[in-house]
């Protein structure tokens, strides 16, 4: 008889620690399990409100209209089930002072959720001001080439001079001196160190030059073949223009210039339309003469500072083609393009990725170069956008290896990822001129 | 010694049943804990699916969303939507036999969004791309937030009254501005019927509804109503038209390509719908909308009038080609096709980026007997459009969250 009772003890013991389990574990009630995610509903008719500047306008607004019309939206895209109070607070001096407020419930609700947002006053013109890029404590003088004496390749649908332009508007903000280069005359002073323009602001040295003539570089007359200085611009023995491109690689090092390639195979043509005027690309186009990759591998040779020799040898990679992909933005492209409000596609067509490191014809290893600002990720060691800097920190090459035609957008990313100038926002925080929204929603019926 | 013996079985076996009875009690609760944590797990994973799918951009490479690089959060890329192969509707092949399949929007006889599969996403694509392939199967629809629905449509000889009810999420909504424009057979040129249209404005009633009342318009043919309505910066549409089939049915536009707007107006006896082949004049009208829904009528490229039969006579065929014409692929259209059988009239709807014609879209799989399902919504702007996109989610793997079809 013991042992039943001492079982029945046993039995009591456990029954009373289900019991008090039982009461521990409260389960939640089912809409609590699966909710709506009311914030982010919240969140997003308010980003939707204020999408052309609405919501905004109305904070500011005293007229009735305006408030009927933002209840009416507010009604119109809730669930039915939603009780929502909206809230305009003004802030002052740190406080937050209630300005106005819409509510579509009589009496008393618990909230459950509640977001806010803060609007700008549309009377408001924000300022941003760009800081200058510089090196080395100096101010950068950026060059963009717009010789009308010459021809561009691989920018079809375009003309060097408006994208020169294009240029000049998105850039010019973040040098203290913007020059267009108007001539191929212009373009031998820079490579004679020469100033061209009387600004007392202009330095050649440690210069950014953008070629917007696509795969193709203007040459002055004096390096034609005949020229004065035909021996730093044609390689008898090889009939090619490829020694201009090994001067311009030794110019680049010599005056740390950040030369700019905005598509396709950098060097592949010389162009000028006056010591070229009979020459054309095999495609029709007067006024160039193919290079071929010999161009761009001079080039090296001569920012590595290394003798002249000839080699044709092609080194970039079709993407594309070869791999049947396309190449990404980096997460460093993502913030810098949000961040300077650039916003080329981020998935491009690359057919003339440089090798960097990982893939054959490496020429970081090669020339003594380091990769730096990609803009897309690379594939199997090959970089459609990147800059690649002279270890020795003179002179760089920020090639732009994308499919024609040229999207100027990402070149000047490529720069400003470089670089990376400040935003400064002037008058984000003016006194009275932001309001916060609050939003409160609370779900009706129901378990 | 005997009842100690007794007494031992007694006790033991009281204890063995209770012991099994409180591991059952124990083993339930803990169960239907699990099971809420799975739910909760789900329900989670839904909000976070949902925005994933509203806030990144294109169908490449891992990432599949529906937002536009271009423009703010949550405001969709009409042409990503369009390309949702589309579950409420059966697929549709034409030329029948051929194998070129379409994704179906039908809300009508006289409404249809047929885009190439080939073109569009499928659900098991887009379910790899999320990497939720056998984990999870979802279901997206795409809403419109604003109703407009037609009432009290009257036609005398050359006038034409009706009102318009303009809803939000099933509150009326009143003192909104709404615009009808109304597109009519004004006359029949060679044959083929040709289109006129007039438009007026009118806000709406505290009911919220607005009268409107169009004179010297004839609308004894055929006709078509596409009202708009702003309430703060959202847009509602809503349409109507008067009769969308002739005895021999009427032309049924198919999209060929979306790249280069080449559109395919078939005969709906080559659709196989219809049993009647009888002859149908046609006239092909596109419409774009600027930024405020003005229309602007655009000829488009060749063929955009004609006579579709059975194709076995020395006049027509069962389908002609047309095109958009390139300038105008990027902006929002729609296209109106008016065909005549003898004195009977019929038309035909089609939107170009599904918010024109305020089309709803349903994408992915069926969540009718999945033991749980998550749903979130979200709202989302398309073209200006207010639009309620709504997800549900459920699991294809775990304890007891998979149904029958699991």
């Amino acid at each position: 008889m013991m042992r039943t009772i001492e079982a029945g003890i046993v039995i009591l013991i456990i029954l009373i620690a289900f019991v008090a389990v039982s009461h521990l574990i409260v389960l939640p009630s089912p809409r609590e399990v699966s909710p709506h995610n009311l914030r982010a509903l919240a969140l997003t008719i308010l980003k939707n409100l204020d999408s052309n500047g609405f919501l905004s306008e109305v904070a500011f607004s005293e007229s009735a209209d305006s408030w009927n019309e933002l209840q009416i939206a507010l009604s119109a895209s809730l669930p039915p089930n939603i009780a929502y109070n909206l809230t305009v607070y003004e802030i002052v001096g740190g406080y937050y002072i209630p300005k106005k407020s819409i509510s579509n419930v009589i009496g008393k609700v618990s909230f459950t959720e509640s977001i806010s947002y803060i609007v700008s006053s549309p009377a408001v013109t924000y300022r941003t001001v760009a800081q200058k890029i510089s090196e080395n404590g100096k101010n950068l003088t950026l060059y963009i080439l717009n010789c009308e004496d010459a021809n561009g390749w691989w920018i079809t649908g375009y003309t060097a001079q408006t994208l020169a332009l294009d240029l000049y508007d998105l850039l010019s903000p973040y040098f203290e001196t913007t020059i267009l280069v108007n001539s191929t005359s212009q373009f031998r002073d820079l490579l004679d160190g020469k100033n061209i323009t009387s600004n007392l602001e202009e330095s050649v040295q440690d210069a950014v030059i953008i070629n917007t003539f696509g795969e193709v570089v203007p040459i002055p007359q004096e390096y034609c073949q005949g020229g004065p200085r035909q021996n730093e611009g044609y390689d008898f023995y090889r009939k090619s223009y490829a020694r201009f491109c090994y001067t311009l690689g030794k110019k680049v090092r010599q005056f740390n210039w950040k030369w700019v390639s905005i598509v396709g195979y950098p060097l592949y043509y010389v162009t000028n339309t006056v010591s070229l005027y009979s020459s054309q690309n095999n495609y029709g186009i007067y006024g160039m003469e193919r290079v071929g990759p010999a161009g761009l591998n001079a080039f090296l040779r001569g920012l590595n500072n290394e003798n002249y020799a000839y080699d044709s040898t092609w080194i970039t990679k079709d993407i594309t083609e070869s791999y049947e992909q396309l190449v990404h933005f980096t997460s460093e492209a993502y913030y810098r393009s949000n961040y300077y409000g650039i916003y080329p596609a981020p998935y491009q067509s690359a057919s003339r990725a440089l090798p960097g490191p990982g893939a054959p014809n490496d020429i970081a290893s090669r020339y003594n170069l380091m990769v730096e600002a990609e803009v897309f990720e690379p594939v199997n060691g090959y970089y459609a956008a990147a800059t690649f800097k002279h270890n020795s920190g003179r002179g760089a090459l920020v090639a732009i290896g994308l499919t024609r035609t040229p999207d100027i957008r990402v070149a000047a990313l490529a720069l400003l990822m470089y670089y990376r100038p400040e935003i400064y926002k002037k008058t984000f925080t003016a006194p009275g001129k932001s309001r916060l929204v609050v939003l409160q929603l609370a779900e009706l019926g129901g378990m | 010694m005997a009842s100690a013996a007794i007494d031992h079985l007694v006790a033991t076996t009281v204890l063995i049943v209770a012991f099994f009875i409180f591991m059952n009690l124990f083993s339930q609760t803990l169960q239907a804990a699990l099971l809420y944590q799975f739910h909760m797990h789900l329900a989670t994973k839904c909000s976070d699916l949902l925005d994933n799918i509203l806030l990144s951009f294109g169908n490449m490479s891992g990432v599949f969303g529906l937002g536009d690089y271009d423009l703010e959060p949550y405001m969709l890329n009409p042409y990503y939507v369009m390309k949702l192969t589309s579950a409420s509707g059966t697929l549709v092949e034409y030329p029948p036999g051929s194998g070129i399949i379409y994704s179906n929007i039908t809300l009508g006889p006289g409404d249809y969004l047929l885009v190439p599969v080939r073109e569009c996403i499928s659900y098991e694509t887009a379910q790899e791309l999320l990497g939720i392939k056998g984990l999870y199967g979802f279901q997206l629809s795409l809403t419109p937030t604003i109703s407009l629905d037609f009432s009290n449509i009257e036609e005398s000889r050359n006038s034409l009254s009706f009102t318009v009810n303009v809803n939000g999420n099933g509150f009326p909504i009143y003192g909104a501005n709404v615009t009808c424009r109304l597109l009519y057979v004004s006359r029949v040129n060679g044959g083929y019927p040709v289109i006129s249209f007039t438009e007026a404005s009118n806000l709406t009633c505290q009911g919220g509804y607005a009268q409107f009342r169009f004179v010297n318009v004839d609308t004894s043919k055929n006709y078509l109503i596409v009202a708009t309505v702003k309430v703060a910066n959202f847009y509602g549409v809503g349409y109507i038209y008067k009769q969308a089939l002739t005895s021999a049915g009427n032309v049924i536009p198919f999209i060929k390509s979306m790249e280069n707007g080449t559109i395919i107006l078939a005969h709906a006896w080559d659709v196989k719908q219809y049993e009647n082949s009888g002859a149908l004049h046609y006239n092909a009208t596109y419409f774009v909308l600027d930024d405020n829904w003005n229309l602007e009528q655009v000829q488009l490229l060749g063929n955009y009038c004609g006579l579709l039969n059975y194709a076995a006579g020395t006049q027509g065929k069962a389908y002609n080609q047309t095109q958009i014409p390139e300038e105008y692929l990027g902006r929002p259209g729609i296209l109106v096709i008016t065909c005549r059988k003898g004195n009977e009239y019929g038309v035909t709807v089609m939107p170009w980026q599904i918010q024109t014609l305020s089309f709803s879209i349903v994408f992915g799989g069926d969540p009718s007997g999945q033991e749980w399902v998550a749903t979130d919504i979200r709202q989302v702007l398309i073209g200006g459009v207010s639009y309620q996109a709504k997800l549900a989610l459920w699991s294809l793997k775990g304890y007891q969250v998979i149904g029958v079809g699991g």
